[in-house]
């Protein structure tokens, strides 16, 4: 046994409603001894008394329930997305506002790749952009790429997965000409004064099929998304960002077990900085699409479980995006009567996919962005409950962004759980009150208060990396429901920063069932702690996201944050 | 402008996909195909999650990704994705000579066709079965209207199956909804998808195959008709033809017509003509010397009469 470690801090939360705040922490051996004053733990014996955090804030280490290890792959890649973007160094790559700065920050990824002594041919791939932050601006072409380079291809993969632009050369590169016929594949619709001509190829590729065209930028994404530098990155971004526990939540160990070395090797290097709750895919359409032998093997991974690799459940996705107008959404629909809500399981089919699991005692998060699938969700894990009583399966809806009032209240009673995607209140918050579902809807976005209300059990989300990790950000958004043009969506539907701090810590924890272990400071579970420099639960609810993170210590290890080299 | 290097050289696999919402029927069409594959290698990519049965004495060898059968057939799992499974086909020391989607049930057949067009590749078809006896309910389901919609709207050529389970009029009455659901796509009727081959997949000796100039140019002695229930028409004529003659014929041609296929000789060379139910494609097509027109069109008996189609080329070519 080791010594036992106090913490002072300026103020421990503990989210134990039985003792919610003190100033002391008591750790041996990797575990919380008790939360108290110091003279409440100097019973347990012999101690050293820690002051790094005497001015700190030390509250449970956050938990993210819906983030995606792709998330470490953005920082292998140049960002150029809208929005400014932490990276696992401790930096920030600025957002990109005008198609100015995006041609700027090309000629300087050119002339570095250049200075790098890169061949002039060596591609420049680069993702984050999103057209539908510039939509009213003309479309991004390849004739603004040309400009930055006619021989150093260049591909940009937008923040959504569902486009790419190419310049000339790339088009080039991979033989994507005129002739191409595949649908996706972008053409001018009139003369321009570059001298392209109607039909000419405007360097847009959408969807796959379009996009895998472009082989060469296509499968550099890909092989990034899985790489050992993407998890690496996954880990040091959670550490900044105060998590000590993340889901990947569509992980691939069920499909390709050929990582799973990858995975065990880098979860169980002491420096790896997070504990990793993966919920796998459980199956892809093709030839071993059994779900009876997935929840096996998922039993079969429990077993080689770690305390920072652990398999609670499996995930399965019902539908597509919101902004992509792919969410299945009940009547009345989209507002622009535009919908192209497409279904990713076969509704008939589900509960025979769910059952495996379900009896095996997996708990399954179901990916559902629209209202119509989540529907189908709750319909489909009631029948469940009527076949084989689970009573504390914590089965969750996650996204679930337009749940109604009759969907919270018919969730409650099957013990159906709520993953909230708050960080869409200011990523496209005001695309849903312009474009998508207009503004009745989009102030009732991620209900989190009516989920209080009707006690639905609920965590908050980020789906990096979709957008960036960061509980403190999804905090902000639940609390202050505010948009890039300043609107507030919704204020009924805001939560106190107290009922936030709760959903990215301890009910995160429940969703994931891991909320005995984790989630809260209290004698038992696993020291695992966010280090901040302010309390959220005091500052102003509009500098909650601005809150710096020192760092974290998971099971009595600290693991600061790491800083820019400038010292910013 | 620097052109990619010509992809002529490498023969185009026609690639169909085969979609339908849950239970119409597509599992029983493909076991047909792969039991009686005529001696062609199609390969199946299996998009769904519904394993298909397969005689055991049929399969020679699988893996977790790959059935290979012992007629030279394979089926394939899409776990690293479509273009990756069709990158591996197009590289195999036999790679095959039709490739065969089975969508999901819940698939969009038109996105997935667009695969058809990649390099390497030329789509041959958008097959969709419908159930005659749950279609229109589930064309009006609050989960899958829009998606089986949406299915019917991209057939070039819809199969509706168990027509054997519904009376003769609802039968007509559901042909005439599934028209204007259809566009205008064909609509036949089977039973157990039972299909002749030729008219789901073609006859296997496209005109642009290296050794088909000799098929195309003596088309009569093509073994097409063996007392089948389609019949053949052929057309040939060394007359040169004007786009305008072309349209026009096309145009008119009845929706009887399943399957066409053949060159159209022009006074800026010769256009290739492919044809599956509503999709129709003209492409120009390297110049060869001993061809003029030399249209071949197939439908069912009775319906398509090639009597008919010889009036239309006489009129209009
Ligand atoms: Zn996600």
């Amino acid at each position: 046994m080791n010594r036992i470690k106090i913490y002072v801090a300026r103020a421990v939360i503990t989210m134990n409603p039985s003792n919610p705040q003190t100033t002391h922490v008591a750790v041996r051996d990797g575990l919380i001894l008790g939360a108290g004053s110091l003279a409440e733990l100097a019973p347990w014996g012999d101690y050293e008394l820690d002051t790094t955090f005497e001015n700190h804030v030390i509250v449970p280490g956050f938990v993210e329930a819906h983030a995606h290890v792709m998330e470490g792959a953005t920082a292998l890649m140049p960002y150029l997305g809208y929005f400014d973007r932490p990276l696992p160094d401790g930096s920030i790559a600025k957002g990109i506002k005008s198609y100015d700065e995006l041609t700027q920050r090309l000629r300087e990824l050119d002339a570095a790749l250049d200075a790098s002594g890169a061949a002039p041919n060596e591609p420049l791939i680069a993702r984050g952009f999103d057209p539908i932050y510039f939509d009213d601006q003309p479309r991004l072409t390849l004739t603004l790429l040309d400009e930055v380079s006619t021989t150093r291809p260049i591909y940009l993969y937008h923040a959504s997965g569902h486009l790419a632009t190419a310049n000339s050369a790339m088009l080039d590169l991979d033989g994507v000409s005129k002739d191409t016929q595949v649908e996706g594949v972008g053409r001018f619709t009139s003369d321009q004064a570059s001298g392209k001509l109607k039909g000419d190829l405007n360097g847009e590729l959408r969807e796959p099929p379009a996009m895998s065209l472009c082989k060469t930028g296509n499968r550099a994404v890909f092989l990034a998304n899985a790489s050992e530098p993407a998890l690496w990155n996954f880990g040091a971004s959670a550490r900044n960002a105060g998590i000590t526990t993340c889901t990947d939540l569509a992980g691939g160990l069920v499909l390709s077990p050929r990582s799973k070395d990858m995975w065990q090797r880098v979860t169980g290097d002491d420096s790896f900085p997070l504990r990793v709750a993966m919920y796998n895919i459980a199956a892809m359409p093709g030839l071993n699409a059994d779900f009876d032998d997935a929840a096996q093997k998922v039993l079969e991974l429990r077993a080689e479980e770690t305390d920072k690799l652990r398999f609670p459940g499996v995930k399965f996705i019902l539908d597509g995006s919101i902004q992509g107008w792919t969410a299945m959404i009940k009547a009345p629909g989209y507002i622009s009567g535009e919908d192209h809500g497409q279904l990713l399981t076969v509704p008939d089919q589900l509960i025979d996919w769910l059952r495996p699991f379900h009896k095996a005692g997996l708990n399954v998060h179901m990916h559902c962005n629209g209202s119509l699938t989540q529907d189908l969700a709750i319909e489909t894990v009631e029948a469940l409950l009527q076949e084989h009583a689970w009573l504390d399966h914590r089965h969750t809806i996650t996204h679930a962004q337009l749940t109604t009032q009759a969907q919270l209240r018919k969730m409650a009673r099957i013990g159906l759980c709520a993953n909230f995607f708050a960080n869409h209140l200011w990523y496209w918050g005001d695309q849903h009150y312009e474009h998508t579902v207009g503004p009745e809807r989009a102030n009732q976005l991620e209900p989190c208060a009516s989920a209080l209300r009707e006690r639905v059990p609920f965590a908050l989300h980020s789906d990096a990396g979709v957008t960036p990790l960061g509980q403190l950000h999804t905090m902000w958004c639940a609390v202050n429901r505010v948009t890039p043009k300043g609107r507030m969506l919704g204020k009924l539907e805001a939560l106190t920063p107290e009922q936030a701090l709760r959903a990215v810590t301890i009910d995160a924890a429940f969703v994931l069932h891991l909320d005995d272990e984790i989630g809260s400071i209290e004698a038992g579970k696993a020291a695992d702690f966010a280090i901040l420099e302010d309390n959220p639960l005091t500052v102003d609810p509009m500098s909650i996201r601005d809150i710096r993170v020192w760092g974290t210590v998971l099971g009595g290890q600290p693991h600061p944050a790491a800083r820019p080299a400038t010292g910013a | 402008m620097n052109t990619p290097p010509s992809r002529a050289v490498t023969p185009q696999v026609p690639f169909t996909v085969l979609g339908g919402y849950l239970g119409a029927g597509k599992t029983t069409l493909l076991n047909r195909l792969l039991h009686d594959n005529k001696g062609r290698r199609i390969a199946l990519l299996i998009n769904d999650f519904g394993a298909i049965n397969i005689d055991a004495q049929l399969i020679e060898s699988r893996t977790d990704q790959q059935i290979n059968l012992t007629n030279g057939c394979v089926c394939c799992g899409l776990s690293d994705g479509f273009d990756e499974a069709i990158a591996q086909l197009l590289t195999s020391p036999t790679p095959p000579e039709h490739i065969v989607v089975e969508a999901s049930g819940v698939a969009d057949v038109h996105s997935l066709a667009q695969y058809g067009n990649t390099p390497g590749l030329t789509l041959d078809a958008v097959v969709v079965v419908a159930d005659a006896l749950n279609i229109r309910q589930k064309a009006t389901d609050k989960y899958v209207a829009n998606t089986v919609k949406r299915q019917l709207a991209a057939a070039d050529l819809l199969l509706l199956n168990k027509v054997d389970l519904v009376s003769t009029s609802q039968r007509s009455d559901l042909r005439q909804w599934l028209q204007t659901l259809c566009n205008g796509a064909p609509i036949i009727d089977t039973t157990f998808c039972a299909l002749p081959e030729a008219l789901l997949l073609g006859d296997g000796t496209r005109p642009n195959r290296s050794d088909s100039a000799k098929d195309a140019a003596h088309p009569q002695n093509h073994p097409l008709n063996h007392g089948e229930a389609y019949v053949t028409w052929h057309y040939q004529s060394s007359d040169r033809l004007t786009q305008l003659q072309i349209d026009q014929f096309l145009q008119d041609l009845p929706n009887t017509v399943l399957r066409g296929k053949g060159f159209f000789n022009t006074s800026k060379g010769l256009l290739e003509w492919h044809q599956v139910g509503k999709q129709q494609r003209l492409t120009p097509a390297e110049p060869r010397q001993e061809l003029g027109t030399t249209l071949v069109a197939i439908g069912l008996k009775p319906q398509l009469n090639p009597v008919e189609l010889d009036t239309l080329a006489s009129q209009h070519l």
